[in-house]
């Protein structure tokens, strides 16, 4: 549920970055618009599994925490 | 040092990024870095990624020119522009035989891509990346990549995830090979139509509707056809090249997008079609020669290729490179050139490990790679860039087809090995009786192509060191040496 409400407002923010923003880039290069709005699409999607990894390590991390290592007393 | 005869000739190689420009005086390479990427330079020449690169071989070796030797640089390289006195220079090493993508096997080409994603991957953690991704950037080095674009690596604003040179590198790295393994369109056939490659959008019309929904090609031709037909049609302005977002998410995003791409180009299979099955693999059994014959062909071309201290060797028609192998384990580089793309394939797979200084490239020498690029002077012919390289040069079963299937005459033949060589050429003569030429002549008639006749064309520019006719009689060897006054 978390993940469609984010996948959309992704989706939002990055259609209306591409309908109404616009920058020059300094490259000499031709970015194509065809490829930079297939990366905020791919970017968004990966921004997905990324708040998910965060959540996953501070999970992990919250369990890991909470329990006493013997390392420490050694 | 003094780095610069003032009477050497001084060449512009580089003319599409404004950062700097490569100069070719005499021998040497010199880049200058223009003011102000200049500045960066000082931040990127520390990068243990490029320390990394360049120790293992894969970046080029370059050095800062000093103060005292700068002076010695011709004037009108140093006064390029106003702010000269901030430039930097560098001096680079130079990769023997200059190589170009659309000579190169698929496999070549897709080395040369990981070895950018790599580089692009590594230096995304230093907050630096390539503002270019062109197979351009890149040069063989026998069989192994070397990324000689020093210009190409810049700063990379960390907050931002995009890379702008994805689509370059998608152009001319991904959709070329793909072209490849679903069209079967060599990479000649992409490079010398169009230095910046293939679009999503040209690939896209190439394709039937069902192949358009394969996953392969999908999101990597499909869905950025739509989306450049899309923003063409609706968009008024090119859309925002920076998202912005926290460094740690956008590195996180950036390096999935490359690590993606390297996985797609890992895993693609180039299942090659001969495209001429006239010529056959010396190994395979359709072999046009006996055991006995083949051994006798080996013994010769290993004596004299050890005979001399020959040091960089061209095998014209090098078939599936094995002989170009025996003259890199004796220790020479070695170009190898053929017309078939699988067999270069089939050479640089086999070489890579076990041969590093044996370069494989697909050119056909009855249509060799022509000048090209801006005022064709950006990629120099492959004729141009043979000129006084090689000191021996192997022909080894081709006369004969270039007499049938390319209905050249012999004394042009004999005219093109002399330009190859600087000193040697091993060459075979197969006689219009040998089976082999029997099938390619198609029904017209080369009995007046005697040996006799060979060799009377052969000593117009060389003298005869020694020859050999192998058992059978069809075949014979010989070892020219080049006549310098013809």
């Amino acid at each position: 549920m978390l993940k469609t409400k984010y996948l959309s407002f992704e989706f939002t923010i990055a259609l209306l970055m591409i309908c109404f923003c616009s920058s020059d880039s300094f490259g000499y290069i031709d970015p194509s618009s065809g490829y930079i709005l297939w990366q905020v699409l791919f970017g968004a999607v990966v921004g997905i599994l990324f708040f998910a990894k965060r959540i996953w390590s501070f999970l992990k991390n919250f369990f890991t925490a909470s329990k006493p290592t013997d390392s420490s007393t050694s | 040092m003094n780095l610069l005869p003032h009477n050497k000739s001084l060449r512009s190689l580089s003319l599409r990024d404004p950062s700097g420009t490569l100069f070719e005086i005499g021998t040497q390479l010199i880049r200058q870095i223009h003011s102000p990427s200049s500045e960066d330079w000082n931040q990127i020449k520390r990068s243990p990624t490029l320390k990394k690169f360049t120790e293992k071989g894969l970046f080029v070796r370059s050095w800062e020119i000093t103060d005292a030797d700068i002076s010695t640089l011709p004037p009108e390289l140093s006064n390029k522009n106003n702010n000269a006195t901030q430039d930097i220079y560098l001096g680079h090493e130079k990769i023997d035989f200059v190589n170009y993508p659309s000579e190169w096997a698929p496999e070549m080409l897709r080395e040369a891509g990981l070895l950018t994603l790599d580089l692009a991957t590594e230096l995304s953690a230093e907050n630096l990346g390539l503002k270019d991704a062109t197979p351009f950037n890149v040069l063989f080095s026998g069989c192994l990549p070397v990324f000689v674009d020093v210009l190409s690596v810049e700063k990379r604003d960390p907050h931002n995830s995009l890379w702008l040179a994805y689509s370059q590198f998608s152009k001319t790295f991904v959709n070329p090979l793909l072209a490849y393994q679903h069209l079967g369109q060599p990479l000649y056939k992409t490079f010398l139509l169009s230095r910046e490659g293939l679009t999503a959008t040209d690939f896209y019309t190439q394709i039937p509707f069902l192949k358009k929904l394969n996953p392969s090609l999908f999101t990597k031709i499909t869905l950025p056809a739509i989306l450049e037909s899309w923003s063409d049609k609706k968009l008024r302005n090119h859309p925002n090249t920076e998202k912005l977002m926290n460094p740690e998410r956008a590195q996180f995003t950036l390096q999935f997008l490359l690590k993606n791409l390297k996985r797609s180009i890992s895993q693609l299979n180039f299942n090659h079609k001969p495209q001429n099955t006239q010529f056959n693999n010396y190994m395979s059994g359709e072999s046009p020669y006996s055991h006995q014959q083949f051994e006798s062909k080996e013994r010769l071309v290993k004596k004299w290729l050890a005979l001399h201290s020959r040091k960089s060797i061209l095998d014209v028609g090098c078939n599936d490179g094995h002989f170009s192998r025996i003259a890199a384990s004796l220790g020479r580089k070695v170009v190898a050139i053929d017309s078939e793309v699988e067999l270069i394939s089939k050479t640089w797979s086999m070489s890579r490990i076990s041969h590093p200084t044996l370069l494989p490239l697909v050119v056909n020498i009855a249509n060799p790679s022509p000048a090209s690029g801006w005022r064709n002077q950006e990629h120099r012919s492959f004729l141009d860039r043979t000129q006084g390289q090689f000191d021996c040069v192997l022909m080894l079963a081709l006369v004969h087809h270039l007499l049938t299937t390319e209905s050249i005459l012999l004394q042009h033949i004999i005219e093109l090995a002399k330009e190859l060589t600087t000193e040697h050429v091993i060459i075979e003569w197969v006689s219009p009786l040998d089976p082999m030429f029997q099938h390619l002549k198609k029904g017209r008639d080369y009995t007046h192509l005697t040996v006799e006749v060979f060799e009377q064309q052969c000593l117009k520019h060389f003298t005869i060191i020694e020859k050999e006719t192998l058992p059978g009689n069809t075949r014979t060897l010989y070892c020219l040496k080049k006549l310098f006054l013809s």
